[in-house]
């Protein structure tokens, strides 16, 4: 048995809210404004459909991930660099703690790096990357030296800030075109189950409950939150897809990159214009809490594999990395591609890894019950 | 080689008195200093007092007619015989030193014992209690409090009539010895708060104490932030609302404030008049507020950004005020921005230095003559102006003026974050100011509360004001020992059926 | 010691991290852009920048230079198709020239004919544009109607122009802007279309749509037919309608609403059936002498509701023969079928049957009988 971790001091938990709002901010982060091409690429007008059993299917996984670190819990902290430890022993647990911590950087790395790609398509073609990742990386710092609960806050802003973005999804309804919507399912399921694969990546993030799953308070009341939130995403996404549908026609939409920014770019306020550009600043916001929460899973990371190494030291150290990562990707191109594997990685992650891991820990569980 | 002697010496600590003798002497050199051997044919002793600090009318009236009566004839007699209520006989020379100098008299046997009679006649001098002079408001009490703790704490109690409210008086300054009084009601109050406040106070390493806002500075959670983070307020009534919420409230004596703590954002933009007003009346001027402050603190810098860098926004008729009233400038907008901002700085600094009746003057020279001047000799934009002049109004709408100050300062970052980065840079600035906000405590709890962490029952006395009905339990935040403000049972009771139909 | 690197770190950042401004008056805000096709792949280009400084300073004493003084206003130049205006122009700009709050394109009747792809796919791809821009083709010269300096308005051209053509989007004229360009010309089954205005004299006027194929100008609607097609294309609420009931007798409809509901039937056949229905609810504001009245109202009504359905048809059979479909029937018979056999259509929509029923209802007759 491994030596149990310190318990977690109540004072630096969190309410059963804050998987809620974490889960929200994990998920929704940047790709309400681009799911519309991706999606739209194989099903066309029933791309919603696919959307739909996207945020469906992630019913079943969470519920799989809560029974996992409920299982967990006897055994000792119930993280996903614990749980693999345990069952996998050190050596190869290590490896796929290692192989996570990867998955994690390369997560917020992604999200990181298609934002300042928007950024300087939409604001400042000018804006270099790396001043503004160090700029960015500065306030995650600020953070994340604050703790769980902070990076809990931030997340609770950002919601707050994302609203108004959500809603102007109502702008849509004088130039909509309901008619794209027909003939609905149309389309063979393999296609549909292409931009259903398509669309895996944006409902990737409720997974990072693993990690602070220990950093919970009352974790029984926190399941409610992890679904509600679940079907807040499923919701979201539907609305941006039909969005999507009924505001472009087919042709239009595969040729837009960013079809929700495009189409703010048609909502005009009697005191501004050009919402598009107030709208992808407030996006800046949700990207705070998600590179926080990464950085600071991986300084947990780091922390259990090396207890050596203190914390506010690696976090530096992964921040330096982050701004390097994010300052080698040239252009576009490579960001597309980013997302492009992230999806294959998440999809793997979440339909293949999760239920494998929930499947060890019932062998070994049984295992390790006869022999005791 | 002799400064730094001389240096020395200086700071030196003077020697406390180890003996009476030493310290009487030491006492000797001050003028107001009255020491003198009263000689009676029945008694004899050493009366010394400070004549500043001792009322003398009373002594004489009081006093002296026991000292010279037949029936005294050693110091227990005068102990006697003496219509006090608190006369303490000592020999503890710290006591006899701290009370001589609160306005004590002392009086002795003979010279060199220690033995003595300590009797209060504390000259009370101070202003009258007056109007608020910074929180005014228009309804409720005009009351303010002043520079005496005792008055304060008499403005306080007559709003407390109960025997739970308590008071922890505690000493602080190395030097000063000033007097702090804590106060709270038992049994509402939170003990953990409570136990903060007098353990911040008590741990208080300072050489004097001059004013609560001192103290303020002193023991909040994060002395570099610019948020202040206890409520400090000059309205007794204000004191006693939060007492009987279950806060915790420091008084200094000297200071005519009070510190209120712990405290989230949100009170500080809330008056108290908005308790004296049907609530969506209420609510309005709170958001009204909070719209204000938001105003103040962006909306120079958004013009440093627009006008730098994003264009597109303005919209199409607005442009060409905009245009015109910029092409005759010679200067960048931020230049152009800092200019005036930097003018009504000054303005409202030489309006709280001078005296008020020219700061009134001045007002209507710096507002009116030097704005138009400005924009009519090109160095500022006329709509930059209106621009500034409302930001300015704005920042004083905020009731708190420590606020007020913060509020006018932080817009100083965003401009120049604007100036670099346009709206990127003052959305960057903004998280600063919001993760810092997110970090920061008050006595340990959290500053932004019913944001985060997001307590929806809190939020009826927030951002908007709901119906006193709806507010009978007191705020989460303060953890207080008695959540209920009153008994919910007998309230519903008490309002009886809803009818059942219209006219039933 | 750590918290002066990071002040030193932050304010480098700071320097360098500076991005070109764009201060508002130094800068010339392209309004207006105009295309007038030459031949061999050439254009001569126009752009136009408002000019909003009027007499100078009010009550400014002494400036040595009059630096309110105006800006250029519009530049011309001849260049190739399918290179950026602002971009060419910028050498000739007295200071930087940007283009983000454009708001009016033209082109002219040949460079509508030669295509509009390319100029379109840069429209597409600039993220400064706004979304609302509003495209028109002019008979005429561009460069003409751009520069002139004889109109009876004082505003730029540009905005005249754009709240004319915005004034009528809201009447008989159809939605028209970049938006609605790009859907309908990347959208399959359907054509983009774009009003037409001229300069006559000292104003502008609104000339009928263009309707394109695809991005080449295919045919025109006059003015008097626009109500029609807008009538088939969208539901609406303020258009105005002269119906002539008898030669040389009138009456004028006021806030005339209309809706359109389409049915499509054997979408896959080889001759689809498409039906349209068509509500129209009209008030009368000025009319002959006699023409309206409790009575005779509806009997108005039957003859504009014929006028209008024979209108629609032979609007549709026009544009069925030409091969164009301006008012997306090809996208609804899809949305009405399952499995559309998009490759056949353009054979199909020539035979499609059009079928077109019109109701008019004459709501208010004014306030004498």
């Amino acid at each position: 048995m491994m030596a149990k971790a310190n318990p977690i001091n109540d004072t630096h938990k969190a309410g059963p809210m804050a998987v809620f709002f974490l889960t929200q901010t994990m998920q929704i982060a940047i790709e309400f404004v681009f799911i519309q091409q991706l999606v739209t690429k194989d099903s066309q007008q029933d791309a919603w459909i696919a959307v739909l059993l996207g945020g469906l299917s992630t019913f079943p996984v969470m519920w799989l991930i809560l029974r996992l670190l409920e299982k967990e819990r006897r055994y000792g902290q119930a993280d996903l660099f614990s749980i693999q430890r345990r069952i996998f022993g050190k050596l190869i647990g290590s490896m796929l703690n290692l192989i996570v911590s990867i998955y994690v950087f390369l997560y917020s790395v992604t999200y990181l790096r298609s934002l300042i790609e928007l950024l300087q398509v939409e604001i400042f073609p000018q804006l270099s990357t790396l001043v503004f990742s160090v700029l960015f990386c500065l306030i995650v710092w600020y953070i994340v030296m604050g703790g769980f609960r902070n990076i809990v806050g931030v997340s609770l802003i950002n919601f707050i800030y994302l609203l108004p973005l959500f809603l102007s999804n109502v702008f849509v309804v004088p130039h909509a075109h309901f008619s794209n919507l027909l003939p609905i399912m149309e389309h063979r399921p393999q296609q549909i189950f292409l931009s259903f694969f398509m669309n895996t990546h944006v409902y990737v993030g409720f997974e990072f409950i693993l990690f602070y799953y220990p950093f919970i308070k009352k974790p029984e009341e926190a399941k409610k939150w992890a679904y509600f939130s679940l079907l807040t995403t499923l919701y979201i996404y539907l609305i941006f897809i039909i969005l999507g549908i009924v505001y472009y026609s087919q042709g239009e939409v595969q040729k837009t990159i960013w079809p929700t920014l495009t189409f703010w770019k048609s909502i005009k306020f009697p005191f501004f214009e050009h919402v598009d550009i107030i709208f992808s600043i407030i996006l800046l916001w949700s990207l705070i809490p998600l590179v926080s929460l990464c950085s600071w899973v991986l300084t947990r990371g780091i922390k259990f594999t090396f207890p050596k190494i203190k914390k506010k030291y690696s976090l530096i150290a992964i921040l330096i990395l982050t701004i390097v990562t994010a300052y080698l990707i040239r252009d576009g191109q490579q960001v597309m591609m980013l997302t492009r594997l992230f999806n294959i990685i998440g999809f793997i992650a979440i339909y293949c890894y999760i239920p494998l891991l929930f499947l060890c820990q019932w062998l070994k569980n049984l295992f390790t019950g006869e022999t005791a | 080689m002799f400064w730094k002697k001389r240096r020395l010496k200086k700071t030196d600590p003077q020697t406390p008195a180890k003996s009476i003798v030493d310290l009487l002497k030491q006492l000797k050199v001050n003028p107001d200093f009255t020491h003198f051997h009263h000689k009676g044919p029945h008694f004899s002793c050493w009366v010394s007092f400070m004549q500043t600090l001792v009322d003398v009318d009373y002594v004489h009236r009081d006093v002296f007619p026991y000292l010279y009566s037949n029936q005294v004839h050693c110091l227990s007699d005068v102990q006697t015989i003496l219509p006090f209520e608190e006369i303490i006989r000592t020999k503890e020379l710290s006591v006899i030193q701290s009370k001589l100098l609160e306005g004590f008299i002392v009086i002795q046997e003979s010279e060199n014992k220690p033995d003595c009679l300590i009797i209060p006649s504390i000259k009370v001098q101070g202003r009258q209690v007056e109007q608020t002079e910074i929180e005014t408001s228009i309804l409720g009490s005009h009351e303010g409090f002043v520079e005496s703790i005792d008055t304060n704490i008499n403005l306080i109690r007559k709003r407390l009539p109960i025997p739970q409210f308590q008071i922890k008086e505690l000493r602080v300054g190395k030097i000063s010895r000033t007097r702090v009084c804590v106060l709270f009601v038992d049994g509402i109050a939170n003990k953990e708060n409570l136990n903060t406040v007098v353990q911040r106070i008590s741990d208080l390493e300072v050489v004097s104490l001059i004013d609560a806002t001192m103290l303020a500075l002193h023991i909040g959670d994060n002395n570099h932030s610019l948020f202040p983070q206890f409520i400090d307020t000059e309205r007794p009534d204000r004191v006693a609302g939060a007492l009987y919420e279950g806060k915790v409230a420091v008084l200094v004596d000297g200071s005519p404030n009070a510190l209120i703590m712990p405290s989230t954002i949100v009170e500080f933009f809330a008056a108290f008049d908005d308790y004296f007003l049907v609530w969506p009346i209420a609510t309005a001027y709170r958001l009204l507020r909070l719209f204000a402050v938001a105003f103040s603190i962006v909306s120079s810098s958004l013009y440093v950004a627009v006008l730098t860098y994003h264009y597109q926004l303005v919209p199409k008729d607005l442009m060409g005020a905009l245009i015109v009233s910029r092409s005759s400038v010679p200067y960048d907008p931020v230049i152009e921005v800092l200019l005036l901002e930097i003018m009504i700085e000054l303005l409202r600094e030489a309006g709280a230095r001078l005296p008020t009746k020219v700061g009134q003057t001045m007002g209507i020279v710096g507002g009116i003559v030097i704005g138009t001047a400005s924009v009519q000799a090109g160095v500022a934009s006329n709509i930059l102006l209106i621009i500034i002049a409302m930001s300015a109004l704005a920042a004083f709408i905020t009731p708190n003026y420590r606020m007020a100050t913060t509020i006018r300062f932080i817009r100083f970052p965003f401009i120049l974050f604007a100036e670099v980065l346009g709206l990127l840079g003052i959305a960057l600035c903004f998280m600063l100011f919001v993760c810092h906000l997110i970090k920061l405590t008050s006595l340990g709890r959290p500053y932004i509360e019913p944001i985060y962490p997001l307590r929806v029952t809190d939020m009826q006395d927030a951002y908007i004001r709901l119906p006193f009905n709806f507010q009978n339990r007191r705020p989460q935040f303060l953890r207080t020992g008695d959540a209920d403000r009153t008994n919910p049972q007998r309230a519903r009771e008490k309002v009886g059926k809803q009818s059942p139909d219209i006219d039933e | 010691m750590r918290r002066k690197v990071m002040v030193g770190v932050l304010s480098c950042l700071l320097l360098a991290g500076c991005v070109p401004t764009h201060i508002i008056d130094d800068i010339l805000i392209v309004e207006a852009e105009g295309y007038d096709y030459i031949g061999h792949n050439k254009v001569i280009g126009t752009v136009t920048m408002p000019n909003f400084v009027q007499s100078g300073n009010q009550g400014g004493q002494g400036a040595g230079l009059p630096s309110t003084a105006s800006l250029i206003r519009s530049l011309s130049v001849q260049t190739y198709n399918g290179k950026s205006l602002v971009d060419r122009l910028q050498s000739e700009g007295q200071v930087a020239i940007q283009a983000g709050k454009i708001r009016l394109m033209l082109f002219n009747l040949p460079m509508a004919k030669h295509g509009l792809s390319i100029q379109m796919s840069f429209r597409n791809r600039d993220p400064d544009v706004p979304r609302d821009l509003t495209l028109a083709v002019v008979d005429g010269s561009c460069k003409k109607l751009l520069k002139a300096t004889d109109y009876q308005t004082q505003i730029p051209v540009s905005r005249y122009a754009q709240d004319m053509i915005m004034q009528n989007n809201t009447q008989n004229y159809p939605d028209s802007d970049l938006s609605s360009f790009l859907y309908a010309y990347f959208g399959a089954y359907m054509d983009p279309f774009m009003p037409i205005i001229q300069k006559n004299g000292d104003h502008l006027e609104m000339r009928g749509l263009a309707l394109f194929n695809h991005d080449k100008l295919a045919m025109r609607i006059p003015d008097s037919k626009v109500f029609v097609f807008k009538m088939l294309y969208q539901n609406f609420t303020l258009g105005v309608y002269d119906l002539e009931y008898r030669p040389g007798r009138h009456i004028a409809l006021r806030n005339v609403k209309t809706s359109v509901n389409y049915k499509v039937r054997h979408g896959n056949s080889a001759s689809p059936d498409i039906y349209t229905t068509i509500h129209v609810i009209g008030q009368v504001r000025q009319a002959y002498p006699g023409s309206v009245s409790k009575v005779k109202t509806p009997q108005v009504a039957r003859i504009m509701e014929k006028g209008l359905a024979s209108d629609a048809r032979q609007l549709v059979r026009k544009i069925q023969k030409k091969g164009i479909d301006p008012l997306q029937i090809g996208d609804k018979v899809r949305s009405f079928t399952y499995h559309f056999d998009g490759k056949s259509w353009p054979e199909r929509y020539r035979h499609a049957r059009f079928h077109c029923k019109v109701s008019v209802i004459i709501q208010q007759t004014g306030i004498t009988d």
